[in-house]
């Protein structure tokens, strides 16, 4: 597992000005042994701190942030939504290291919190700094902008899935497919390992490198698993790909909402569209039971007790089977239908975890997942305008636009229920 | 596997140490303090003599106005003694038995006090109280902790609990302190584990398995054994939410050490028993219960049957490597106490140290103060309300203000 992988620390980025800083935000008091900082001083080391100097004063963390943003420049706006600011920026070149492109996502101060630093910011920044993972983005610093606003870092990523779905120009093998669920699945693993539910799975925040590695994207919404008792707020996911325990209020969920989402990703990579494409959370739920089938107590024990449980409206349709499964997702063959029903059961006790996804038959049969570097890639240069608007997008929303957002997307996350 | 996991999160990485390396890293840490008082003192003692010309007006207060009462030459005033690493230390504890203090007023989850704690020790360790004076962080803290400990409520009620406090306060070091602690939210403490450790205990004691490991222990237990292990229980969560935090022990130690070290000073004889059972010479090594492996090393054993494992594949025992370490654990911890005792004559005279060190102006009669917090009136458009309740607070009540 290389977990290890990802964000270098401040260590290696060192430049040689700036040597001293061995700690990722020391405030220049890297010597760590009594040795190497009695050295310096009798030695009058340069780069000991002048007592005499106004100039620098190594002790304000204001002056490691100041730093942290000379380590990278600002090259042009890839977006701008209502909740951030992307631009594409590069990591200055050092003596041991060449210049990096990085996207670098810039917070925006929300008139309408205010609070200090949002909670989606805190999370995205809480989560992404512990999981390394390669399917997983890399967060490489933080810093604030002179105006107060919050800067992540990110690692660059040119184009996310949902281009390649909607670009009708490509054509999708299995094999490719296959390859996209694989990676998706191996960073929700890590994710899941990890204690962190990704909490808004769809196709434009699995990002592609330009080597066609997919990652996952957007932490806005993630949260750890909570502790046994304490309630969890239902209002995450994009509507089209929330799992049918959400819309019925349910206070305790878990990792399965993840796979739930990943298994509609999975249906659009066939068909696609968007499998179940709801406007409204009633129609989301609608289609659900019409497609999936109609929860009861029957297929869902208990399913009848959460707090927003209503019954549905319409025939009961039974929870689908393979015959049905079969007949709409014929392509991905009877392994991968297999897996596919068992990532959207609707008992979320019955979904597979992303480690028994991972195990399925469907990815060591033929065709084989296919390598990264040989997956279709987005056409054209509006890949990385795309992006840039994928990471600015506020979590959880489809759309950027107020008019679209209103109509469609009726997410809203209540902070009070300790969600 | 989880303690891999462990190893790949910041708490691991970039928080812990070894006991030596600590120490450094406070020296260090102090002597930038140190530096940062000096320099200031510097340009106060230049702005000082430069003032001090015939025709300038000496801004002390009532003696300077006439020449026979000169204001004292700036020069002759010695540096104003600094802080040494321990009182720094002192002074951060100190702190935070207020800030706990604080999160209890709001009745916070102990996750949330917790992380507070751990913020305030992290950020210092990499910034003097020299810089950053710690009664100006303990609010921003508090809210912080609640926002990554997803326990969020707006400043406007978090201000509305503690008096005289406005989120403009709350806020104004928010940045200051998320980009002091690196960004690194997250932290693990060992209250979910220790939560799982005794409801492991309470099960294992209610059940009628044969496990020979369990019968030791049932019989090291005695009598009332559910009751003993509730006890124990209540007085380590007390450890946990005290002396864990004030200690260096989330520097040196895993969370399940941290959790079996507050189990060993709330029950010893419980503590190695079930170390015993856990890991010992008998240990079923988690197999009837899955359960998280407790240490480091944990990955070499393997789950054997007591057949097969009787014989010499056997893996060695964990628990005598472990019980030391968890004894050790809990004598850290235990040293916290005393930072509870010191007096309060004690702590008056380290801030009054401090005070005069951040106030250079106070005593050379020019120059501005340095650090965090004291630069109300020099720096931005000062306007009406902040300066006062500040001043209140900084002169008045040497504490910081009335939390309570």
């Amino acid at each position: 597992m290389s977990a290890t992988a990802g964000i270098p620390t401040s260590a290696t980025l060192a430049n040689a000005t700036a040597i001293r800083q061995t700690l990722p935000f020391g405030n220049g008091n890297g010597n760590n042994t009594p040795l190497s900082a009695m050295a310096a001083e009798s030695s009058g080391d340069v780069k000991q701190p002048n007592d005499d100097s106004d100039a620098s004063d190594n002790d304000d963390p204001d002056d490691l942030n100041t730093r942290t943003k000379k380590k990278y420049t600002k090259d042009r706006k890839l977006g701008e939504g209502a909740y951030a600011v992307v631009n594409l920026g590069h990591r200055r070149a050092t003596a041991t290291e060449p210049a990096v492109p990085v996207a670098i996502k810039k917070i925006k101060v929300n008139t309408e919190f205010r609070d200090g630093i949002t909670m989606d910011a805190i999370r995205e920044v809480k989560y992404l700094r512990e999981l390394h993972h390669p399917n997983i983005i890399a967060l490489l610093d933080v810093f604030s902008s002179k105006n107060q606003n919050l800067c992540l870092v990110l690692e660059f990523l040119d184009s996310d899935l949902e281009m390649i779905i909607r670009d009708n120009s490509q054509t999708l093998s299995m094999g490719d497919i296959k390859s996209w669920m694989l990676m998706s699945l191996r960073g929700l693993w890590w994710c899941h390992k990890s204690f962190v539910i990704h909490r808004d799975i769809k196709p434009n925040n699995l990002l592609l490198a330009s080597n066609g590695v997919l990652k996952l994207a957007d932490f806005g919404l993630a949260r750890s698993f909570a502790d046994p008792k304490r309630h969890m707020t239902h209002q995450v996911i994009t509507r089209w790909y929330r799992p049918p325990e959400l819309f019925y209020g349910a206070k305790f969920y878990s990792s399965s909402v993840d796979i739930f989402s990943l298994g509609l990703v999975f249906c659009e990579l066939m068909l696609r569209v968007p499998f179940l494409a709801g406007n409204t959370d009633l129609h989301q739920l609608e289609l659900i039971c019409q497609w999936l089938g109609t929860p009861t107590e029957e297929n869902w024990p208990g399913v009848t007790t959460l707090p927003g449980y209503h019954e549905a409206s319409g025939t009961v349709v039974k929870e689908r089977g393979t015959d049905f499964f079969m007949n709409t997702f014929l392509a991905a063959g009877e392994s991968g239908v297999e897996l596919l029903m068992k990532m959207l059961r609707l008992d979320p006790r019955k979904r597979c975890t992303a480690r028994e996804a991972l195990d399925s038959k469907w990815f060591s049969q033929e065709p084989y997942p296919t390598l990264p570097a040989n997956l279709p890639k987005k056409g054209g240069g509006k890949g990385i305008e795309k992006v840039g608007s994928d990471l600015k997008r506020k979590a959880g929303e489809l759309f950027n636009t107020p008019d679209e957002r209103g109509k469609k997307v009726a997410r809203k996350l209540d902070f009070g229920g300790g969600g | 596997m989880e303690d891999q996991l462990y190893t790949t999160t910041t708490q691991c990485q970039t928080w812990s140490f070894g006991p030596s390396t600590l120490s450094t890293l406070r020296a260090t840490t102090n002597a930038a303090g140190v530096r940062s008082i000096k320099r200031g003192w510097k340009r106060a003692r230049v702005e000082a003599s430069a003032a001090n010309t015939p025709l300038a007006t000496t801004p002390i207060p009532s003696t300077a106005s006439n020449t026979p009462t000169p204001a004292p030459d700036p020069a002759s005033i010695p540096d104003p003694e600094t802080l040494t690493p321990s009182e720094e230390l002192t002074l951060v504890n100190y702190y935070m038995l207020r800030l706990m203090a604080m999160s209890d007023i709001f009745s916070f989850p102990s996750s949330v006090k917790a992380t507070a704690c751990v913020f305030l020790s992290r950020f210092h360790l990499h910034h003097s109280v020299h810089s950053y004076h710690p009664k100006h962080l303990l609010t921003t803290i508090l809210f912080l902790a609640t926002k990554t400990e997803n326990n969020y409520l707006s400043t406007a009620e978090f201000c509305k609990r503690i008096p005289k406090l406005t989120p403009e306060a709350v806020l104004k070091y928010e940045f200051k302190v998320a980009g002091g602690i690196g960004w690194d939210f997250e932290i693990r403490h060992p209250l979910r584990g220790a939560d799982g450790g005794i409801m492991e205990l309470l099960t294992a004691l209610g059940s009628n398995s044969a496990d020979p490991g369990l019968q030791v222990l049932k019989e090291k237990l005695g009598q009332n054994q559910s009751r003993r292990v509730t006890d124990a229980a209540g007085r380590m969560k007390g450890y946990l939410t005290k002396e864990a935090l004030v200690s260096d022990v989330y520097y040196h130690y895993t969370p399940p050490q941290i959790f079996l070290g507050a189990l060993w000073l709330a029950d010893k004889e419980l503590a190695e028993a079930y170390i015993e059972w856990r890991f010992g010479e008998n240990s079923l090594m988690g197999r009837p219960l899955k359960k998280k492996k407790k240490e480091k090393k944990g990955k070499e054993k393997n789950v054997e049957d007591e057949a097969a494992a009787a014989e010499a594949s056997k893996p060695p025992a964990l628990a005598p490597k472990l019980i030391p370490v968890v004894a050790a654990c809990a004598e850290m911890m235990l040293k916290a106490q005393e930072y509870e005792k010191i007096s309060v004559d004690v702590l008056k005279r380290i801030d009054k140290k401090l005070h005069r060190c951040q106030n250079p102006q106070k005593f050379l009669g020019a120059g501005s103060p340095i650090g965090i917090g004291n630069d109300a009136p020099a720096k931005k458009a000062a306007e009406e309300a902040p300066p006062p309740e500040k001043k209140r607070k900084t002169e008045e009540d040497l504490f910081g203000g009335a939390l309570r």
